[in-house]
């Protein structure tokens, strides 16, 4: 028996070694370029000369952005993070409400919601500034957290309300027998538990703040105090030049800190009460 | 197991069962009504900040408007609507068919390598960890990165026809042929989207019971039967979810096929939200680009929610289950 | 379009994508007058310009810093906030963040009511082209030079190598000297590119012919005299025999224009036709060989070399809503009037400019001698508001998405049908 697992364990790692090389492929050749000129990157894609290779680049790239680079990593981050609390803060009470109720109703408010997760957030950009306008938050970062709040509350609430729907109703009840109240019985009970979706959630809506460079210009105006990084990145990379010396250091200036963000994140995935706590 | 179960299970109650006793009618809707507040906040962002403005897109759809302020929308009725469907230059019908390949095809294979990927994977292990985030980081690009890259490599000049070409003395069109362009398109965006529903798998499998899994295989079960009988039923919320979160990026697919082929070469990969983005918007015809972003909606809603409905006592299974 | 916006043509802003714009119920109620230009000059202005591998953040700072010290004025210079200029212009009117002066592109029927009618300008009226792209008799754009629109540059060492002495006059003379090129195993005979590339450099080749063919051929268009597949019909036939004659390959319109210059600086291309900005990519990395230019070629040796395709360098428009239009117009005079500041722009992007010397590099001096020696300068397809405008939106990029297809098979009848459908169901009353 041992062995079988042993070797089926043996197997498993070697196909996924492979598929992995395969898959950071595309990585590596952006790495590697950023630090290549011209020349090599048109003529010697795979590797990397060490007498060629340089720093220059990416320097200029980091000074080069006509804006603060630290100043626009941490606006970003704090976007990143604001968007997350309002999304997640507002998507658990009524994802609660809507695992846990029976009947018609809440099955419908749903599928409203749901229905946010088939429009592409570019088409609505401009009216929602009409509707920011009219409540005074056009060109605020509230106002734009709220648009991109806004947008990630359908999938949020969505990928939530079946989690919970997962979760048996045992732990719930028994808490309200003894007399909690529901809001307490959400947050002290039920979101402990919901580590591994909460995560997944952040992760994801964490990456379309980031990428995210076209509601902050349009939002927060172009003279706008504080840029996201990615912003000031395709602001670089827009003229689509065919200048890879700029593009590739740009770019991975761009993915580097959100990388780090999934590779601290996802351990929250794994952690969280496994499904032995929950049967109890 | 609880008191609650027991009395569940046995079918009848039990002197230790504790309910509640019912309360009054105006208790309950009460109660109806705090449940109601319980959605309050997250309504009143999504609906002002994502509902009114599709109501202005589909008020659009039915003028011809250029988009600047200070020309105002004339009203045509379905004049956009019927030249989508008529397709007089013969330009929608096509991205139509690009998207559902897009779609179908992707969803298909986003899903199943995704569960493959997820069920290897799920345990904990510094591997595994490592193994995640190398299946999930395309995903951390973003789509238009991801296209570049891809373009990069897959081109006529490329990294990867570069080698094929020194070692074979051809390349592979990759990019230039419309077929081949499509199918590498598919791929493309396979490569980077699979990353979501594996994250979603992974989460799904920490909540179905360890115990069960164990139990099965104790008395004999096959890794397989374990996975078809305790394991997917277990699984079918997240399965619903995976599917049409996919199936609802994959019918949205747009920066990446900017970055790779931007719609070429010829039109061989215009997908619907390409035709909706870089044509009719970029030609500011805002009437003719909401109606085109009306039908998208309308498609997705149906194929959402009919998925959704087939899949509900499925899911409705899973609770029972865990 | 100037050529700044051709770069990667295709991106397409987020933005300008979501120009769902507000009603007129959402805008400000503005007044009809435009702004006043007699007040002082100060403040503070706003242009959108296109940045680009030769336009830089760096070099437009440095361009405006003269005009800067000597009014006061801050001009704060911003990029788009999609992928171009042609895409954020509107996005932002719509978000009511508009700029106060604009660069790179030229008012369309959409955007001709938003800029500032700058005819009672002297300086105006002394600009480059002003004539062929005012609106009956209204100057709402101008510009700094003319850029050549159809220049075919060639490598004379593979020229010689294949036995060919004299520059084709003639589409005969062409496909021979193709063929030529073919045998003598040069890897590209004629180099087209990708995207945007390959509708901008079919239609520079068609320029000289089809304005031979057909003077002033988009109103003919325009009044119903003529039709897009009639006009392009020949162009199409002659790049499906040089497609069938593996003269250029699918791959080629796969292969972005930055990769098809470098082959062309490497010698593996024998002939390239782009506009005159090439010359400043030459410059910037100059090949080994030789290099030689000429103009497209007609049916008609006596008539050669015809019209010569050309468009405006570096366009300005003001906005009609800015707050501060006498610093505005003070600017665009500036930019268009100012010897210094006309020659650094022709630095950053070459171009020609009637009286000066704006030629930096042997490169631009040859296009300069190709241009002197044309009949007349024409515009291309969908360039501006006036008499020669086709009156449909996007005329490029489906030129291009449409011309591509004679690399992938498609008969020219039925590329040249498809063109004029789609001009029919495109085009507003």
């Amino acid at each position: 028996m041992n062995k079988t697992r042993r070797t089926s364990n043996a197997i498993r790692v070697a196909a996924l070694s492979v598929l992995g090389i395969a898959m950071l492929v595309p990585l590596y050749i952006l790495v590697i370029n950023a630090f290549k000129p011209q020349q090599d990157i048109l003529l010697s894609p795979l590797t990397l000369d060490p007498a060629t290779a340089t720093t220059e680049f990416l320097e200029a790239a980091w000074n080069s952005t006509q804006f603060p680079v630290i100043d626009s990593y941490l606006f970003t981050l704090l976007l990143v993070v604001a968007c997350n609390v309002v999304s997640i803060a507002v998507s658990v009470p009524a994802a609660y409400v809507i695992a846990r109720t029976p009947g018609l109703v809440f099955g419908i408010v749903l599928m409203f919601f749901v229905a946010g997760m088939f429009i592409p957030a570019q088409i609505i950009l401009v009216p929602t500034i009409f509707v920011l306008k009219a409540v005074g938050l056009m060109g605020t970062i509230p106002g734009l957290v709220l648009f991109m709040s806004a947008t990630m509350i359908p999938f949020t609430l969505f990928i939530f309300s079946g989690y919970i729907r997962m979760l048996p109703r045992t732990l719930d009840e028994a808490a309200m027998i003894d007399g909690a109240s529901r809001l307490r019985v959400i947050w002290t009970i039920v979101f402990p538990l919901m580590k591994p979706i909460v995560a997944t959630a952040f992760v994801l809506n964490a990456l379309s703040a980031w990428n995210d460079f076209v509601s902050p210009q349009l939002i927060l105006g172009p003279g706008a105090e504080h840029k996201t990084i990615t912003t000031g990145v395709y602001a670089a990379v827009s003229s689509y030049s065919t200048n890879y010396e700029v593009v590739f250091p740009t770019l991975l200036l761009a993915i580097t800190p959100i990388l780090v963000i999934f590779v601290i994140m996802q351990r929250f995935i794994m952690t969280g009460l496994a499904s032995g706590a929950v049967k109890g | 197991m609880t008191a609650v179960d027991t009395a569940r299970v046995g079918g009848h109650r039990s002197p230790a069962r504790r309910t509640p006793p019912r309360p009054p009618r105006w208790r309950r809707i009460g109660e109806q009504a705090l449940n109601g507040a319980f959605t309050l906040p997250a309504l009143i962002i999504y609906v002002g900040l994502m509902v009114i403005p599709v109501g202005y897109a589909v008020y659009y759809s039915f003028t011809e408007y250029n988009g600047i302020p200070s020309q105002s929308p004339e009203w045509v009725g379905l004049d956009n609507y019927t030249r989508i469907f008529a397709d007089p230059a013969s330009e929608m019908h096509s991205s139509l068919l690009v998207t559902a390949a897009i779609a179908i095809i992707g969803s298909l294979v986003v899903n199943a390598v995704a569960l493959a990927l997820a069920l290897l994977l799920q345990k904990k292990s510094r591997f595994n960890t490592v193994g995640r985030v190398v299946m999930f980081y395309p995903h951390v690009l973003s789509a238009l990165i991801v296209g570049f890259l891809w373009q990069a490599l897959l081109g006529p000049h490329g990294a990867i026809n570069g080698l094929i070409e020194a070692s074979v003395g051809s390349t592979i069109p990759f990019l230039s042929d419309p077929n081949v362009a499509l199918w590498t398109l598919i791929g493309v965006i396979i490569w980077a989207q699979f990353g979501v529903q594996l994250v979603l798998y992974i989460a799904g499998l920490q909540t179905v019971s360890a115990e069960l899994q164990e139990a099965a295989r104790i008395d004999g079960a096959t890794r397989v039967q374990v996975f078809r009988h305790v394991t997917w039923p277990a699984l079918a919320p997240t399965f619903t979810i995976a599917l049409v979160t996919s199936l609802l990026s994959l019918l949205k697919a747009y920066d990446v096929v900017l970055g790779l082929t931007n719609g070429g070469p010829g039109d061989a990969t215009q997908t619907w939200a390409y035709e909706i983005l870089a044509v009719s918007f970029a030609n500011n015809r805002v009437g003719l680009a909401c109606a085109q972003a009306v039908l998208l909606i309308v498609v997705a809603a149906i194929l959402s929610f009919s998925i959704m409905a087939l899949r509900r006592r499925a899911d409705a299974g899973a609770e029972a289950i865990s | 379009m100037s050529s700044h916006s051709h770069r990667r043509y295709g991106w397409i802003a987020l933005t300008a994508a979501a120009a769902i714009t507000l009603t007129a119920c959402g805008s400000d109620g503005g007044s009809d007058e435009p702004p006043s230009t007699d007040g002082e000059v100060g403040g503070e202005i706003r242009m959108l310009v296109n940045i680009t591998d030769n336009l830089t953040q760096e070099k437009w700072d440095e361009l405006v810093a003269p005009f800067e010290e000597e009014t006061g004025v801050d001009v704060v210079i911003e990029g788009p906030t999609g992928q171009s200029v042609a895409e954020s212009f509107p996005a932002l009117l719509a978000a009511g963040t508009a700029p106060d002066v604009i660069q790179s592109i030229f008012p369309t029927a959409d955007t001709a009511p938003e800029v500032l009618d700058l005819t009672d300008f002297d300086w105006a009226n002394e600009t480059p082209m002003v004539d062929t792209y005012s609106t009956d008799g209204m100057i709402n754009v101008v510009g700094v030079g003319t850029q050549a629109q159809s220049v075919l540059y060639y490598n004379k060492d593979l020229f010689a190598e294949a036995g060919i002495d004299e520059t084709p006059k003639t589409w005969d003379e062409f496909d021979a000297a193709l063929a030529a090129l073919a045998d003598s195993g040069v890897q590209t005979p004629i180099g087209f590119a990708s995207d945007w590339a390959t509708g901008v450099q079919a239609q520079q080749i068609w320029h000289p012919q089809q304005n031979v063919t057909t003077p002033s051929w988009q109103a003919a268009v325009a009044s119903g005299e003529s039709d897009l597949g009639e006009q392009f019909l020949p162009l199409f036939e002659h790049i499906a025999s040089w497609v069938d004659d593996g003269y250029t390959v699918p791959d080629d319109i796969a292969t972005d224009s930055g990769t098809q210059e470098a082959k062309f600086i490497d010698g593996d291309v024998g002939i390239y036709p782009m506009g005159s900005w090439f010359a400043t990519t030459l410059a910037s990395s100059p090949p080994e060989f030789e290099v030689g230019v000429f103009s497209p070629p007609l049916d008609d040796e006596s008539a050669y070399p015809g019209p010569m395709g050309a468009t405006l360098a570096s366009p300005y428009m003001i906005w009609n809503g800015t707050e501060n239009a006498s610093s505005a117009a003070a600017l665009v005079e500036y930019l268009v009037s100012d010897e210094d500041a006309i020659v650094a722009q022709a630095q950053m992007d070459d171009f020609s400019r009637e009286g000066l010397d704006t030629s930096t590099n042997e490169y631009s001096g040859l296009v300069q001698e190709l241009m002197n020696s044309a009949p007349e300068l024409v515009v291309p397809g969908n360039q501006t508001v006036g008499d020669l405008a086709l009156p449909v939106a996007g005329f490029n990029p489906k030129f291009t998405e449409l011309v591509q297809q004679l690399w992938l098979g498609s008969s020219a009848d039925d590329i040249a049908s498809n063109l004029s459908s789609w001009y029919e169901a495109e085009k507003s009353e």
